[in-house]
């Protein structure tokens, strides 16, 4: 029996986790199913990109893998195993409380949405496909609602799982009329998806994905999940809508390529622009990184774009820019993105705020869990030689080369001001994140009380570094140099990785040259015999400076909202308590509106009332009027019948 | 290597040019020609004072600054002289490389947790933010007319003596002059010399810093005025110049864009702040006119 033959199984380990005492040791029990399944994964995944040979072999590791598959697996793999470990430090003083059975279900739903994303990217057959989806759904569900007792959690969750059954029904539809369902290794390869079914997909994993307009569940399903679930979700779950949409676009039919291409170009182009921007305005850090997520969705559907419009020009080497800077993103993203969501899981563990107006000071107080974070913001901001940048100069290479190659000149240019904005605006909503967050002085006790979590919570969110530090370099190996194998572009004229190693040479001089600087500055203190001394931060002459005057979230991006608009940037204020004779203490709190994602619910259940409306033709409410509704059913059904028809 | 030696020079009277100007306009004698470097030296004699909430971080923040924006200047060149490293795509290093520089600079500001250094660097990031797509804008401008994809190689082929190119050149220079006045904290985004006015940017996010850490910031924005000069030059000098000529043209046309900001700031006011976002997208609008006027000059079939 080889391991191909039992991966499939490995899934009802989840099973274990009901025999195992304590929220701890269920939670390592959890850890350990995952970590086995994930070390197969990231090796069968590299395997198959380099050496497709051997792993198409009996003996493979996951069966049914192919290489653009285990680009995905890969990304799961090391997600999987930070989010799983940091879970064993988090969930005891998160779920304080709870009865065993929570805990249980909780701790099994991790090992199944863990294998069930792994089921969906080895997943050969149609309907075999749909059950791994679908119940990547349905445990992603149970762990969103692991706080249900709080109202929002639950909202959220509910919401979610309506939105993603919607989804997993127009999925439904789109391989049934495409007739891919006939099973078999051909599941989405041939060539010749028609438009509308291309556009199911689109939409059928963009709800997944998140895509503009369709992120309504993504802000608030992020903040209300714990935080190891949303670092999950955020890192790679949302990589398997992607992972749909490039599948079925390497499978569109040629002629469609081009239009197709354009328009999932500029959603993508529209959602990192309008992805950050509201990323930048949110107070809420889990918020603001599930906002950021939605910009990053957006690039990678850039780049896919562009890949698109390569493949319908017949031009190499746009296409191989454009879903090789898309799947080095999903790459970069699921590292970095993990990495942060479990930073702010940290800070909520360790304050019980996500509220970036009720923090500050983080650094002093959680000095590992800050430089981190401080890590993975640097890589979202694209500072080169991190992951974030790989994938970033991928794509504006792809499109500065296609200016100069005279194709597609405007559509890159548009491309080229999107990513500029969204990396411009990228830059302001991660120091405010984290010099909010982080730098600066307390503004709540809870803040000024903050103690550093414990040692494998920095352990697990210091896993995905590995990935960010090492991806520069591997991630372009392996998505790159493959190019050929994932997504049947070849292009080797200007190697990207040996761009990166000047750049990553580079880097190491501006290191260098950092650290001689601080020598120097220590140097030069020494000689003339001064010392640094410590004094309170200058308030420009004023006596009396306090620490609710710093700037906090909101005032920081106070300008943004103002150039956005009122409606952009739309604040409700909540008056929690009523008018009395004799007033108790007020509350009062401020919430951010997504003013898109309401108006798209609000059409759409507006549209869904006035036809359920209509149809409540029927119901009366008089007993004879429903018997005559029986007795013509029944003589439909006879007349058919008679017909032949039934 | 010369391109970055050149820089160097350059970093060095610049801002002497720029105070001189001023002066002259003002009808003052103005301070010495080399005054910023004689203060940079009384301030790296000096021992520094943090705040006392500020980490690790607001003391190797500054070196950061500088070495980024050093790393940046080793990406560009000069007319036929070629930058010290070079390669398709390096103007997305050099982007993201000064990206890094601001990072430093604000994350230091906001670690001093005043409400001072929080305004400047929540205005840093936004203007910077509004001229980032015109900085690509240009840059892909170039591209397409030069069909080059690097620095060097676009610097090197640029023709700005033909007739067609010579206005498209004249609209980029003026561009990139606009894109180095909002980068470097100039009139009319900010102005350098209010001090502890609420209507500052760049400065209100250094209140905090001294000694050598000031040092190295200047240092980095001094450096960041040539290269930025550097690239208002690279559009303006004649193409195929070389040798010593190119160095002279250089050295004149350095001069001149000190004496150029010299004027501005002489003669105009600083915006209101609230109009900042309104100009700094025209300045991009104008990225975007050099694009549309290369655009048409080449599908017209140049």
């Amino acid at each position: 029996m080889t391991i191909g033959d039992i991966f499939p199984f490995l899934t009802l380990s989840a099973v274990l986790v009901f025999a195992a005492p304590g929220t701890r040791f269920k939670g390592i029990v959890a850890a350990v199913a995952i970590a086995a399944g994930a070390v197969i994964a990231a090796v069968a995944g590299v395997t198959t990109i380099v050496f497709p040979e051997i792993a198409a072999g009996p003996g493979a590791w996951m069966p049914g893998l192919d290489a653009l598959g285990g680009v995905f697996a890969l990304a799961v793999a090391i997600a999987g195993v930070a989010c799983s470990l940091y879970a064993v430090g988090y969930m005891p003083g998160h779920a304080a409380g709870k009865s065993h059975t929570q805990v249980r279900l909780h701790f099994a739903s991790l090992v199944v949405l863990f294998y069930s994303m792994l089921g969906v990217v080895t997943a050969s057959a149609a309907y075999g496909f749909l059950f791994w989806w679908e119940l990547m759904t349905l445990s992603s569900f149970v762990l969103v609602m692991f706080d249900a007792q709080r109202k929002e959690v639950l909202h959220a969750a509910v919401g979610y799982l309506v939105l993603m059954h919607i989804g997993f029904f127009m999925l439904l539809g789109a391989f049934s009329t495409s007739g891919v369902s006939a099973g078999g290794c051909s599941f989405f390869t041939g060539e010749g998806m028609t438009v509308p079914v291309f556009l199911l997909f689109l939409a059928g994993f963009g709800l997944k994905a998140g895509i503009f307009p369709l992120h309504m569940w993504l802000p608030v399903a992020h903040p209300a999940a714990p935080s190891h679930v949303s670092a999950m979700m955020s890192g790679v779950m949302i990589k398997m809508g992607i992972y749909g949409i490039v599948r079925a676009a390497l499978a569109l039919r040629p002629e469609a390529l081009f239009a197709m291409g354009l328009l999932v170009f500029a959603l993508g182009a529209a959602m990192a622009v309008f992805g950050i921007a509201r990323a930048a305005v949110q107070t809420d850090l889990k918020r603001l990184l599930a906002y950021s997520s939605i910009e990053n969705i957006g690039i990678i559907c850039l780049g896919i774009g562009l890949g698109m419009l390569g493949r319908g020009l017949d031009s190499d080497f746009i296409a191989y820019a454009g879903f090789g800077g898309a799947l080095l993103h999903v790459l970069g993203h699921s590292n970095y993105k993990a990495m942060l969501f479990m930073g702010a899981g940290s800070v909520v563990a360790a304050t019980r705020h996500r509220d970036m107006n009720r923090l500050g000071g983080l650094l002093r107080r959680m000095p590992v869990t800050g430089i981190l974070f401080l890590l993975a913001a640097m890589a979202a901001c694209v500072v080169p030689g991190l992951a974030g940048f790989t994938s970033e100069f991928v794509l504006f290479d792809g499109l500065f080369g296609s200016i100069t190659r005279g194709e597609l000149t405007v559509v890159s240019v548009a491309g080229i001001v999107a990513l500029a904005l969204a990396g411009g605006l990228t830059l302001m909503t991660f120091t405010k994140a984290y010099g909010i967050t982080f730098l600066g002085n307390p503004r709540s006790c809870a803040a000024r009380d903050a103690k550093e979590v414990g040692i494998v919570m920095l352990l697990a969110q210091a896993l995905p570094l590995a990935g960010i530090l090492v991806g520069p370099l591997l991630y372009p190996y392996l998505v790159l140099e493959n190019a050929d194998a994932l997504f049947g572009a070849r292009y080797y004229a200007q190697p990207v990785i040996g761009t990166m190693v000047t750049v990553e040479l580079v880097m190491g001089g501006v290191a260098l040259f950092t650290a001689g600087l601080v020598g120097l500055k220590v140097w030069l203190n020494r000689r003339s015999g001064v010392a640094a001394v410590r004094r309170p931060t200058w308030g420009c002459a004023f006596t009396a400076p306090n620490k609710r005057m710093q700037y906090t979230a909101s005032s920081y991006n106070r300008e943004l909202q103002t150039m956005l608009g009122e409606r952009g940037a739309e604040r409700q204020v909540r008056e929690l308590a009523e008018e009395e004779i004799f007033p108790k203490g007020h509350t009062f709190s401020t919430e951010e509106r997504d003013s898109t994602a309401r108006a798209v619910t609000r059409w759409i259940s507006h549209q869904l009332r006035r036809w359920t409306a209509r149809l409540a033709l029927f119901q009366t409410g008089k007993t004879n009027h429903y018997v005559l509704h029986a007795l013509l059913l029944l003589g439909l059904v006879l007349v058919l019948t008679l017909c032949g028809v039934l | 290597m010369i391109p970055l030696i050149l820089i160097l020079v350059s970093a060095l009277f610049v801002k002497g040019v720029i105070n001189k100007t001023r002066a002259r306009l003002a009808g003052r004698t103005g301070c010495r020609f080399f005054q910023p470097l004689l203060t940079v030296g009384v301030l790296l004699g000096k021992g520094e004072i943090y705040s006392t909430s500020s980490t690790w971080l607001t003391r190797v923040a500054p070196a950061v600054c500088l070495a980024a924006t050093l790393g940046a200047a080793l990406l560009l060149p000069l007319g036929i002289f070629p930058a010290v490293i070079g390669f398709d795509g390096d103007f997305i290093l050099f982007a993201y490389l000064l990206a890094l520089s601001k990072l430093a600079l604000v994350l230091t500001a906001l670690e001093s947790g005043s409400s001072f250094q929080g305004m400047g660097s929540a205005r840093e990031v936004l203007f910077s933010m509004l001229v980032e797509p015109c900085f690509f804008l240009l840059v892909g401008t170039l591209a397409m007319v030069t069909g080059c994809g690097s620095f060097s190689a676009i610097f090197a082929k640029f023709d700005n003596m033909s007739v067609n190119l010579l206005m498209l050149s004249l609209i980029l220079a003026y561009a990139f002059l606009n894109v180095a006045l909002a980068e470097n904290g100039r009139l009319p985004v900010d102005d350098t010399r209010t001090h502890l006015e609420l209507t500052m940017v760049h400065e209100a996010m250094v209140l905090d810093l001294s000694g050598a850490d000031l040092a190295f910031v200047q240092v980095a924005g001094w450096l960041k005025l040539s290269m930025w000069g550097m690239l208002v030059v690279n559009m303006l000098i004649p193409a195929r110049t070389a040798g010593w000529l190119l160095v002279a043209w250089f050295l004149v046309a350095m001069a001149a864009y000190g004496v150029v900001i010299g004027l501005i700031e002489s003669l105009m006011a600083r915006n209101r702040m609230t109009k900042n976002a309104t100009y700094l997208v025209t300045v991009s609008a104008i990225g975007l006119l050099g694009f549309a006027v290369a655009y048409v000059l080449l599908t017209s079939g140049l």
